[in-house]
């Protein structure tokens, strides 16, 4: 009887080890929404976006997940559409995602932005430029590393002045929404209260094909400096029929917002000479470890070097999921909390996020682009020529007087 | 004439600009295109998990999935170029080699993921009777089915029939009782079982389940154009099988039945189900085909003159890429 108590015993006990341990190692899974344009005007870019993604979930799952939990990932394409992305943050939320992140133009990433707002998910902004998006569409839930168009105009003023002078002419070649227009009102508040003037400001329709007429009209306008507000395919368009048609023999080319996969078709025939802004830069690496580690990473994983859209998708994940283990949790206001004006080190020196905008604060850097002889490899076009930090070309809160949703 | 001649030179001068400004940026464009066929089946998940994972990192290749929702056209495409590759079951593989040498095995990337599910319950002497719907007649599972039948003294046109089902009808067939049974790959056993008008035939596992029932193909001209492409690719595949047993393993089949929905549209939860349950014995870690299955299934297909040519199998079968990568 005492043997079989001892049997009976034993095997409760293994039942309750099993039970026990099959809880303890039951693992869990948190979503995350990736919404990127996949096609259309920004493929390159978010496609580039979409490879950090994975590279940065696949590391943060290999180092046990977050809080216990597996990250896995939904991939929606926006096709560079607002209307798309929107209906794309929906089916995110209602799949359950914890946080979503992406958008490669600034109208994809207001209207996420608003539905994740409206649904209490986390939005990690990806490649988002215009002013609005920590401005007057600026969300508690919202997030943004990426540089906006206040910190470009900025940050070129003083090169432009000092290449320049204070009453050189600028002609202005816009992408005709929100991040466009954003950014050439920017440039042009900038520069006029330093003297300059305005000789050209051309309206073009996203995904433009040919850009000969609004060239032809900068071209007789006779400005100093041509900008160009486009990105994407469109800008590789724009500067490719402005290069044929030698706009740089008689005025300088500016390019306020570059993406290295927007050179990187051209090459440094066509890119020498211009002169650009960016939040990151590859050629970084070599001076900060954070960076370092990033670019060889992507490297080994798809033989390019990442652009800058790819380190803004870097840092969105990174930072939610530094942001969910010093929060305990995933649920929103606590991540929210934890985001709000903490200071980090990861691709650059020490930086942080605004808590009263949720605007990322960290250098702007001007680039020019390398000539053939300079440029040593296929990603080596750009010379940094200037570092702005990000304290002094951010908007203050007076410029910028936004007044996010109260936490509930 | 002279000025003639100056207006119209000046005329392909200006077009040709501005003709070159017209056209859209395209990228270095050396990689050759590798058109993938596939079938919304759970078998079919590691070519579009590696397409997923894999496709903007590709050096050798520019792969392209198209969708197909038979075997049938499946194997059309392929008879005709319009795809290069596949994963297709294998009496039509060895239809096809007996027709046009053209044609390699490279290896498999599943084993099993097709079951019997029937109306009412009970063992496989239970489908008496029935109407079981198929893939098609020339599928593994029609083969298999006849000659585990005949082991339990059911034969096919006298005490059960078969019939093709198309994959997008099958389930409404079952419910409006078109259908009695369905030997089917996933998930479509597991969506007739949640719909609750069908239940696993019991005393099948292992013989009907687990088995070998479809293999990858390639053309040969494009396995000796791009070795180092289809090499690339077959890595990706087997990546994408070990990323998928990982996922079903740890983290409940998540990832992939997330994955899947932009490709098979099936309810997540079907395809969790489905995979982590292993229903029809589905596996992601076989690569390399048992040859006596494949000589099997050939005998089974010349019985059923499905085959009526012999078939060179040394010339056929070209694992040896798939062994290298695997090992």
């Amino acid at each position: 009887m005492t043997g079989l108590l001892k049997k009976v015993g034993a095997l409760t006990c293994f039942g309750f080890v099993l039970v026990f341990v099959g809880h303890v190692f039951a693992e869990d899974t948190a979503m995350i929404g990736l919404n990127v344009p996949i096609t259309g005007s920004y493929e390159k870019q978010g496609e580039d976006q979409l490879k950090a993604y994975k590279l940065a979930i696949n590391i943060v799952n290999q180092k046990g997940g977050v809080l216990g939990k597996k990250l896995i990932y939904s991939v929606k394409d926006s096709k560079t559409d607002d209307k798309i992305a929107r209906e794309n943050a929906k089916a995110f939320i209602k799949d359950g995602a914890v946080m979503i992140t992406g958008g490669s133009r600034s109208a994809e990433a207001i209207a996420l932005s608003e539905e994740c707002q409206k649904a209490g998910v986390i939005f990690m902004a990806g490649l988002t430029h215009s002013n609005d998006t920590t401005g007057k569409d600026a969300h508690r839930h919202c997030f943004r590393w990426y540089d906006n168009a206040f910190h470009t105009a900025k940050a070129l003023n003083k090169t432009l002045l000092d290449k320049f002078g204070k009453n050189a002419k600028y002609a202005y070649i816009y992408a005709d929404y929100t991040w466009g227009v954003s950014l050439q009102q920017s440039m042009q508040k900038v520069l006029e209260k330093e003297g300059g003037t305005t000789v050209l400001k051309e309206a073009t329709k996203l995904g433009e094909k040919s850009y000969v007429s609004a060239l032809l009209k900068a071209k007789s306008a006779k400005p100093n400096v041509l900008v160009l507000v486009q990105f994407g395919n469109d800008m590789v368009n724009c500067l490719k029929q402005a290069n044929q048609l030698k706009l740089k023999d008689s005025m300088a080319i500016v390019v306020p917002l570059m993406e290295n996969h927007m050179a990187h078709p051209l090459g440094p025939e066509v890119m020498q000479g211009v002169l650009a802004t960016m939040c990151w830069y590859h050629g970084l690496s070599e001076k900060y470890p954070g960076s370092k580690e990033f670019v060889q990473l992507f490297e080994k994983e798809y033989n390019a070097k990442p652009c800058n859209a790819a380190a803004t998708a870097w840092v969105d994940i990174f930072q939610y999921t530094d942001a969910v283990k010093r929060a305990g949790s995933f649920d929103h206001i606590k991540v929210i909390k934890a985001l709000e004006g903490h200071k980090f080190t990861l691709l650059l020196d020490e930086e942080y996020w605004r808590d009263w905008d949720h605007q990322g604060i960290h250098p702007t850097y001007v680039v020019v682009g390398k000539t053939p002889a300079e440029s040593k490899n296929e990603w080596d076009l750009f010379n940094i020529v200037a570092e702005h930090k990000g304290a002094e070309v951010a908007e203050t809160k007076e410029e910028n007087p936004v007044k996010l949703e109260p936490l509930q | 004439m002279k000025q003639l001649g100056i207006i119209l030179l000046g005329s392909i001068c200006f077009w040709s600009l501005f003709s070159a400004g017209q056209m859209e940026v395209t990228f270095a464009a050396e990689k050759v295109t590798l058109r993938v066929g596939y079938l919304p089946l759970l078998p079919q998940l590691p070519l579009i998990v590696s397409y997923e994972n894999d496709r903007m990192s590709f050096s050798h290749i520019d792969l392209r999935l198209d969708k197909y929702n038979s075997f049938t056209a499946l194997e059309a495409a392929f008879r005709v170029k319009a795809i290069d590759a596949a994963s297709i079951p294998v009496p039509i593989a060895l239809s096809i080699a007996a027709d046009d040498p053209n044609i390699k095995v490279l290896g498999t990337c599943h084993i099993g993921g097709s079951r019997l599910v029937a109306g009412t319950p009970g063992g496989l002497e239970s489908v008496r009777g029935k109407l079981i719907g198929v893939p098609g007649f020339d599928s593994s599972e029609n083969l298999m089915l006849d000659k585990v039948l005949q082991e339990v003294k059911l034969r096919c046109g006298i005490d059960y029939r078969v019939i093709e089902a198309p994959f997008n009808t099958a389930i409404d067939n079952l419910k409006a009782k078109e259908l009695d049974a369905l030997f089917l790959p996933e998930p479509f056993g597991t969506m007739a079982e949640k719909e609750k008008i069908a239940v696993a035939v019991e005393g099948q596992k292992g013989r009907l389940t687990g088995t070998l029932t479809t293999i990858l193909v390639i053309r040969t001209d494009v396995l000796e154009s791009n070795p180092a492409g289809v090499e690339e690719w077959l890595k990706s595949l087997v990546n994408a099988c070990r990323f998928i047993e990982k996922d079903v393993t740890g983290s409940g089949a998540k990832q992939t039945a997330v994955m899947q929905t932009s490709y098979f549209h099936f309810p997540q939860e079907i395809v969790i189900e489905s995979l982590i349950n292993r229903r029809g014995d589905l596996k992601f870690d076989h690569f390399i085909p048992d040859p006596n299955e494949i000589k099997i299934l050939f005998d089974l297909a010349t019985q059923a003159k499905l085959i009526n040519k012999s078939i060179d199998f040394n010339r056929l079968i070209h694992v040896d890429l798939m062994k290298r990568i695997t090992q």
